[in-house]
């Protein structure tokens, strides 16, 4: 209690100094606080995104067609609808969706581009995933018709607007090249810059008639109520349906997670040097401290004040820089870090540089405020007040009082 | 006649070196202090006043000989017991005052009840407040040591090293710090404080006007105490 009310008022007493000290802790926390929101802001949302976009929670492939970089429609799953409407009535499957991608070309005009044809069934498509959520301009797919949803920055570079009819050849599955020329119906626009130049969606059935097949797919995707149980869910449908291939979208965005956990590292790093600069900051101040009531402290001991005692108005003089430090480094940081995640840090430019370095953000960056994270780093911040504190109140609390006493008054 | 029982004090045949022996500040000194004793330690700069008043106090521990405080012999005790000791008997009165600055009067008095027990806050508050009315500074309780003058901090100091009421204050140089009038009253309010509660005071001083207000005055030369006895200074 005494030692308490002695450290509050010690550090009131030179306030410049503790200010400066506590500043420092302070913006340390707050850059945390917003460092750690944007980096758990990008891992969710990039995972999310990864999910949304390209891997669903769990999906089955035909055997090696991952491994292909052109791979054909005789890596395909036949009988797709009967697998689909299994997998839909599962527990804890919120909804499945099947998938034929055809590498093919696009002509228009003079103009000819590689692209990858997406038959897909629009109601059931949007269970899994979300690029029908982006249809920009036009409209979207209905189911059957001979139309064709094409990407904006593609529909830019080709100079083609919503009505225009663009020619889109693949080679069927019988081997024959089959063209069909089809209206433009709607551009897409989904934030991902290289899948919205080259993703094209027909409905599923336009599709398969191109192909010349009648009931097949190359994937077939579920998404989950849970995305934790998707290990166990492809377990489960590995060993009922062998002749597939399944995934989870932790296979599949392995690349991704790998960075994650790269970028954990950094972030570890990156803290490590910001807290040990507190902790010299506060180190420092503390022990300045010490030496100028060097006979202030001779003076107590002499009082009787055992040397624990001593030791404990320094570090809970430590300890409340800490706790007022950050404190405030919260009051910056978190509403800081929530300002961002309602309004978005824009990448604009950078988007298209990240996807192509492999992170799928989409246009901005969503900071996250998670309530556990913010306590963490403030138990940590105060961790480090009170550690920098430890040695100046060591020394505070050894020496010779004698010596002490006579200090001060050289 | 003063008898072994009624000393506070008994200082005997010690020798205090530093520097691997090198400085000898005290070289043999042996001293009797009863209770309730008024005693100056005069003695010109370096001749080993405070090096005495430290051991006396158990700040330090001597080279050879014994100290013995209210029965009890230093040399006994580890470190924690010598602070326990200090806490509950001893007072110390600074040069320099040594008041925690942060601290108002009042509670600077109340700091040493703070690490004893048995006292409550009412009770500290009482007793500070009963001393500084002592002293004659109670209404300049609740001001901080720099807003006051070096006299009445010396004051606040005296209320401090008296508030437990302990057998033995020890007082190195209290007027050193303060011109010759101030000096003298400070003084003078020691030894009404030592009529009134009993307290023994040991005190060193250079300042012929403080030494001649002494009861008795012990004359230390070259760290040891002068056979021809107190008196004039250098
Ligand atoms: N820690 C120390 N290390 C070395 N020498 C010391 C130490 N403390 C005191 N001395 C020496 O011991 C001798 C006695 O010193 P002491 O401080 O007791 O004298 P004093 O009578 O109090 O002098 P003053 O009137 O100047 O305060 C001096 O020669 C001093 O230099
Ligand atoms: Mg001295």
């Amino acid at each position: 209690m005494m030692t308490l009310r002695l450290a509050l008022r010690n550090l009131s007493r030179n306030r410049k100094r503790s200010i400066l000290t506590g500043v420092a802790l302070a913006l340390g926390v707050a850059i945390l606080v917003f460092a750690l929101g944007v980096n758990q802001g990008i891992e969710q949302q990039g995972l999310d995104s990864v999910i949304r976009f390209q891997t669903a929670h769990v999906k089955a492939i035909p055997p090696g067609r991952m491994d292909e970089d052109f791979p054909g429609l005789d890596m395909r799953i036949d009988n797709a609808s009967s697998l689909l409407e299994e997998v839909r009535n599962m527990d804890g499957v919120e909804g499945a969706a099947e998938r034929l991608e055809i590498r093919g070309m696009l002509y228009m005009g003079t103009e000819e581009v590689f692209v990858t044809v997406v038959g897909i069934n629009p109601e059931e498509d949007r269970q899994v995933y979300s690029t029908l959520d982006y249809v920009v301009q036009g409209r979207e797919l209905r189911p059957g018709e001979q139309g064709v949803l094409i990407g904006r920055p593609l529909a830019k570079s080709l100079d083609v607007d919503v009505g225009d009819r663009v020619t889109i050849m693949i080679r069927s599955a019988p081997g024959a090249l089959n063209p069909r020329t089809l209206p433009v119906v709607g551009l897409h626009s989904t934030g991902h810059f290289e899948s919205d130049m080259s993703s094209v969606f027909l409905p599923l059935q336009t599709a398969l008639d191109m192909a010349i097949l009648d009931d097949a797919a190359t994937e077939v995707s579920l998404r989950l109520d849970q995305p934790d149980r998707s290990r166990d869910v492809k377990e489960m449908l590995s060993k009922r349906h062998p002749g597939v291939e399944w995934h989870t979208y932790l296979d599949l965005a392995s690349d991704f997670v790998m960075m994650i956990k790269f970028q954990r590292i950094v972030y570890l790093i990156i803290i490590g040097i910001l807290m040990v600069m507190a902790a010299v900051g506060v180190a420092n101040t503390m022990l300045m401290a010490v030496h100028e009531r060097t006979r202030e402290i001779g003076a107590l001991r002499a009082l009787g004040f055992q040397t624990g005692t001593v030791r404990a108005m320094f570090l809970n003089e430590g300890i409340l820089l800490g706790v007022f430090a950050g404190l405030a480094g919260l009051a910056i940081g978190i509403p800081l870090t929530l300002y961002f995640s309602h309004h978005g840090i824009s990448l604009g430019e950078a988007t298209e540089l990240a996807n192509m370095k492999g992170v799928p953000v989409r246009d901005a960056i969503y900071p996250a405020v998670k309530a556990g994270t913010i306590g963490w780093i403030y138990l940590f911040g105060l961790a480090v007040s009170a550690l920098a504190s430890w040695g100046a109140s060591a020394r505070a609390s050894k020496g010779e009082i004698v010596r002490a006493l006579r200090e001060g008054m050289i | 006649m003063t008898t072994e029982n009624n000393l506070v004090v008994r200082v005997r045949d010690v020798v205090k070196t530093y520097q691997d022996g090198l400085v000898r500040a005290l070289r043999g000194v042996s001293l009797d202090i009863p209770a309730g004793s008024f005693l100056t330690l005069a003695g010109p700069s370096g001749s080993g006043k405070t090096t005495l008043l430290n051991l006396i106090g158990a700040l330090d521990v001597p080279t050879e000989g014994t100290i013995t405080l209210i029965g009890r012999d230093l040399a006994s005790l580890d470190e924690k017991q010598s602070t326990i000791l200090r806490r509950e008997n001893i007072g110390f009165i600074f040069q320099d005052f040594n008041l925690v600055p942060v601290l108002t009067a009042r509670e600077n008095v109340e700091l040493p009840l703070e690490i004893l027990s048995g006292w409550t806050k009412q009770s500290r508050r009482d007793a500070a407040m009963d001393i500084l009315d002592k002293v004659g500074i109670a209404d300049m309780a609740n001001r901080l040591p720099k807003e006051l003058s070096g006299g009445q901090q010396q004051r606040v100091a005296i209320a401090r090293a008296l508030v437990k009421k302990p057998p033995i204050v020890l007082a190195d140089e209290p007027t050193a710090n303060l011109d010759g009038k101030t000096g003298v009253a400070v003084i003078d309010l020691m030894k009404r404080m030592r009529d009134e509660i009993g307290t023994a005071f040991i005190t060193s001083s250079h300042d012929p006007r403080v030494i001649e207000r002494s009861e008795t005055d012990v004359r230390l030369i070259d760290g040891q105490i002068n056979p021809d006895g107190g008196g004039a200074i250098e």
